[in-house]
């Protein structure tokens, strides 16, 4: 297995990852598409190597629009990996215990090997996939939900006014930890108005698409909330 | 007459409806790969084998199937998915997948008293799941092995 320099200060949290689907599997996952709950981004698990004891996964972030034209055919994975918009790539091996990739750290690859590159004639199959109407209807969802930077918080948002009747009368200081305007926005919706509109149900399904959530990610479900509140 | 017990039974036991009921026994040949000296360790499952380790990222990669053996219901089948998979690899995982999956593909007549499989997916190369019964010895059944690879290097098919 390749000898990786890597960077142990700079790690990725994965335990708000939630698993969306595998675009490539046999006898087991490829690749495989993952969402950070916590900020609506979406990472590629993609198996890189392996030697006797670990399988090795790099990790790194992938846009709605380059992922849909990867889908369609129109980008190769190569093409994919190139255009992620976070430079870092990070890397983790999971042993033969495999107890849950979120057990693992994962760490910033500081020097990226040559041979890790997807080959530049490999193309999603829909063959290989398992879930690609999952993956696609989330993909879409996610469009819709990040067409402007406030969107993604107001399913923080809506958990709050459920839970909090007087989130107006909240103190100012909580608030402004944000420095976009969300918070102005959020004070001219009430509940009610939220309720009644197109994209209540939206958001609602939203929530529930994960029902399998980790209880950590609970927990930090409920820390974003304070952010916002 | 006893009750014929499939193997890795330990495993299967944690699933529901683990194989499910569209699994039966059948009597067809089958094609798997295999190294080139074959032996039992090219029929053990996937998430037996301890090395190298499965690839599972979640409990959800643990399931029924993956303690199954993968077959193919022509030999050409077998050859164009292993070509699939095999090209879709990096360099150095092209050599991994020769070493896990061996460059061989045997024919297997199997019969009732070998084991339950479901129906070959016409959708992904005539694959089919095949678990074996605890007395099952394939290697023994093997009546034909086929190589995965010209002698040039260049694929068979």
């Amino acid at each position: 297995m390749e000898t990786l320099i890597f960077n142990s200060e700079r790690k990725l949290k994965t335990e708000n990852f939630a698993r969306i689907g595998d675009l490539s599997y046999f006898e087991g996952p490829l690749l495989s598409l993952f969402e950070d709950l916590t900020n609506g981004n979406f990472y590629f698990f993609d198996w890189v190597d392996r030697d006797q004891d670990y399988n090795r996964w790099i990790i790194y972030r992938v846009l709605p629009k380059h992922l849909l034209n990867f889908l369609n055919r129109k980008i190769s994975h190569l093409d994919l990996f190139r255009q992620r918009p976070e430079k870092s790539v990070y890397f983790t091996d999971i042993d033969f215990e495999n107890k849950g990739y979120f057990y693992y750290s994962a760490y910033e690859i500081e020097s990226f090997p040559k041979n890790y590159f997807p080959n530049e004639d490999s193309y999603f199959d829909p063959e290989d996939c398992n879930s690609i109407d999952r993956i696609k209807s989330i993909i879409f969802n996610s469009f819709a939900r990040q067409k402007s930077e406030n969107e993604y918080s107001k399913v923080y948002h809506i958990h709050n006014l459920k839970t909090k009747t007087n989130y107006c009368n909240q103190p100012i200081g909580r608030r402004s930890k944000r420095t976009t305007s969300v918070n102005k926005l959020f004070k001219a919706i009430k509940f009610e108005d939220l309720k009644n509109s197109p994209s209540f149900d939206y958001y609602s399904k939203e929530i529930k698409l994960y029902p399998d959530l980790r209880n950590p990610v609970q927990a930090n479900i409920k820390e974003d909330e304070n952010k916002y509140s | 007459m006893q009750a014929k017990k499939l193997k890795y039974k330990e495993y299967l036991e944690k699933y529901k409806n683990c194989p499910t009921s569209d699994f039966i026994e059948v009597e067809r040949d089958a094609f798997r790969w295999t190294g080139t000296d074959v032996s039992l360790e090219d029929f053990i499952p996937v998430n037996i084998k301890r090395k190298p380790p499965a690839r599972i990222l979640d409990d959800s990669d643990k399931m029924c199937m993956a303690y199954g053996l993968s077959m193919f219901d022509t030999l050409n089948n077998a050859l164009k998915k292993y070509f699939k998979l095999y090209k879709k690899q990096r360099i150095h995982q092209q050599e991994h997948f020769k070493q896990d999956k061996g460059t061989k593909i045997a024919m297997i007549n199997l019969t009732k008293n070998d084991g339950i499989a479901d129906l070959p997916n016409k959708n992904n190369f005539g694959h089919f799941t095949f678990h074996e019964y605890k007395e099952t010895n394939l290697v023994g059944k093997i009546s034909d092995l086929y190589s995965v690879f010209k002698s040039n290097g260049d694929f068979n098919i």
